[in-house]
């Protein structure tokens, strides 16, 4: 242990996990979503539509007792593009069917939603006609309608809530998301990884199967992902496992020595330490 | 208790007369330790529950012991010796349940803990013990057919800085046990006395009191270790501890139910699972301190971490259960603790974390999607 560095996921990242808690019931953060019933289904799906176009949004979340899904993209920047805007508008009732279970007789209703954070929703919300949850410091409010008065009347007013944790630990990372916040999780994989075949012959980690493992190991939805979305993680794991293995002799050591079967604590803290210089060595400003 | 359930109790006591007869011979059977030390407990039944993600090899060896796995004659049953040096110790291995496995012997305690405890910490086979929770021990000891007749305290130092306070570590029913009264006193009255003070054992009668021949008296420990402390009803310890191992898998098939992934639904792969909300009603004093020992990759905790700053007093940890080898993931404050088990992860883990928070940190630690679970309050 001993690390302590500051952990700061993307602000996308970010935004995927704060909507993904609205659905849990997740202690010291709002379960607004949770109440009425909604559960996140889908995460990184892309979604055929029946007018040819695809949309991927970042979560989709369902409540059965509504029969009610929001489709949720999550705006870390100030703009929406027009043409993805208009995409979405495209998304029809049956366009959801063959990914989520339709329920209720009327079928599943559904509203296209962004998330975002208060810092940037005056400009972001110029661009668009389609509602929004919005994160403050303290507080979660809607803007628009959801097409489901439950929710509309649930989100019109902000949800104050002192002393909110942001639930960092649902979605792990994205593609996109920088060195030092994709390098924990590699680090971790490779442990994982190596301690999983001990004691067969070889560990292939140069190997694309390993670095399709090591994804399934540390990425809770690498299973349910669009193809698309899983083989750029599994690019992204590939080439920050070879930087760290070829540049890091003493890592290589340790990883291969817990591979042996040798991860007694001693091991594990020695792993601790070089984990700590690495994540160090490829924070923000370090590299 | 449903009709079905019922059936299924009934069928498994009537599949275990030969196991209990094998374990009345090894108790009768004479002993070769006329000049056991005093207090020694040869010739006492003992049944330690394992949680096994791995089953449990034909041979293994572990820090100079070499285990060897042999038929008993009996269905689901095997006879293990372990072996250290000269030193031999039997014990019949019930596999009826693969991952709640559970080992019957006679040796003395000191000698059976000792081989117990190596076999889980050795994590190659990935045996962990079973936690039972103080709360659930309670229930566990009242069962029907069952009364709790009484509970020994537990504290440790365990999350003390070096030098501050002494070790009082007694998880153990009888004997090495503080009562929760005398810890109080040495601890003072109020929120800080049943803080110290977790039960760390309970002991249970079945059948009845008065005839030693019909009646079992166990004494079972958070740890999954059951003594039948008085009486010679073999049959009544195994239903209790058949009885516990029922209870506890349920518990921990309600905790993989939530954990965290993708899973086929109705022919669609979806995700699901949530966090489990751990909540300190006194707050975490020293978080750094708490942090460093519970991942110190020691046990009881068996986890190793990296920690990291998500805000001011709030962190994540990105762990791996050294157990299962698998990842989970801590959001600590000094109020509250989320656990982020992924599938793929063991439902024991969180029993482990809930069972030693309870016992080592604060008896009053609370995570009510496990104590409140389903399993937890399902009527016997």
């Amino acid at each position: 242990m001993g690390i302590g560095r500051q952990y700061k996921a993307s602000t996308h990242t970010r935004l995927i996990n704060m909507f993904v808690g609205l659905c849990a019931k997740t202690e010291s953060w709002p379960h607004v979503l949770f109440d009425p019933g909604y559960r996140v289904e889908l995460v990184e799906r892309t979604i055929n539509m029946q007018s040819g176009s695809k949309i991927s949004p970042d979560v989709v979340a369902v409540s059965e007792d509504l029969s009610h899904a929001i489709v949720a993209d999550c705006k870390s920047g100030n703009n929406v593009s027009a043409e993805q805007d208009e995409r979405y508008g495209k998304l029809k009732p049956g366009d959801l069917a063959h990914y989520v279970a339709v329920r209720g007789p009327g079928g599943l209703k559904h509203a296209v939603c962004y998330v975002d954070s208060s810092a940037n929703h005056d400009r972001l919300a110029r661009h668009t006609r389609f509602p929004f949850i919005t994160f403050g410091p303290n507080f979660v409010e809607g803007h628009g309608s959801f097409g489901q008065p439950q929710i509309d009347k649930k989100l019109s007013v902000p949800t104050v809530q002192e002393g909110m944790r942001v639930p960092d630990s649902f979605y792990p990372f994205a593609p996109d998301d920088e060195d030092d916040e994709v390098a924990p999780h590699v680090l971790r994989g490779l442990v994982l990884y190596v301690a999983e075949r001990k004691g067969k012959a070889r560990h292939p980690i140069a190997d694309r199967g390993a670095h399709e493992r090591i994804l399934e190991l540390v990425h809770p939805h690498a299973g349910a992902m669009s193809s698309r979305h899983r083989t750029r993680l599994v690019d992204r794991i590939k080439k920050m496992t070879n930087m760290l293995l070829s540049n890091e002799q003493d890592l290589r050591e340790l990883v291969h020595g817990i591979g042996r079967g040798e991860e007694g604590t001693a091991t594990m803290q020695d792993f601790s330490t070089a984990c700590a210089r690495l994540i160090k060595e490829h924070s923000h400003g370090n590299k | 208790m449903t009709a079905q359930a019922m059936d299924g109790r009934l069928r498994r006591a009537r599949a275990r007369p030969e196991l209990a007869n094998a374990l009345e011979d090894m108790i009768l059977r004479p002993k070769n330790g006329e000049g056991c030390p005093r207090g020694s407990r040869q010739g006492e039944l003992k049944t330690y529950m394992l949680e096994s993600n791995g089953g449990f090899p034909s041979r293994l060896e572990s820090d100079g012991m070499l285990c060897e796995v042999e038929d008993a004659g009996l269905d689901r049953v095997k006879i293990m010796r372990a072996r250290r040096g000269k030193d031999s110790t039997e014990f019949f291995l019930d596999m009826e349940d693969e991952r709640f496995l559970r080992l019957h012997t006679v040796a003395r305690a000191e000698d059976a803990d000792r081989i117990v405890d190596a076999l889980v910490r050795d994590g190659r086979h990935m045996f962990d013990n079973v936690w039972f929770h103080p709360a659930m021990l309670k229930r566990l000891a009242d069962k029907q057919g069952s009364s709790f007749r009484s509970s020994g305290a537990a504290c440790s130092d365990r999350f003390l800085r070096s030098g501050e306070g002494r070790r009082e570590d007694a998880d153990s029913p009888s004997g090495g046990g503080l009562p929760a009264k005398k810890i109080r006193d040495s601890a003072g009255s109020g929120r800080h006395a049943g803080r110290a003070a977790a039960r760390g054992g309970a002991r249970s009668m079945r059948g009845s009191g008065t005839d030693p021949c019909g009646s079992a008296r166990d004494g079972t420990r958070g740890a999954g270790y059951f003594a039948a402390k008085r009486g010679k009803s073999v049959q009544d310890h195994l239903r209790l501890v058949d009885a516990c191992k029922v209870e506890y898998s349920r518990t921990i098939a309600y905790i993989e139910s939530l954990r965290i992934g993708t899973s086929e639904i109705e022919g669609k792969m979806r995700v699901a699972g949530g966090p489990f909300n751990f909540v300190f009603p006194d707050s975490i004093e020293d978080l750094d301190l708490f942090i460093d020992r519970m991942f110190n990759s020691d046990m009881p905790f068996n986890l190793w971490g990296m920690k990291f700053a998500i805000d001011e007093g709030y962190f994540k940890i990105m762990a791996i259960d050294l157990h299962a080898n698998r990842p989970i993931d801590f959001e600590i404050t000094k109020d509250f603790m989320r656990v982020y088990l992924f599938k793929g992860g063991c439902g024991n883990t969180l029993l482990r974390i809930l069972a030693n928070l309870q016992l080592h940190y604060d008896a009053n630690a609370m995570c009510r999607q496990i104590t409140d679970s389903p399993s937890g309050n399902a009527p016997d």
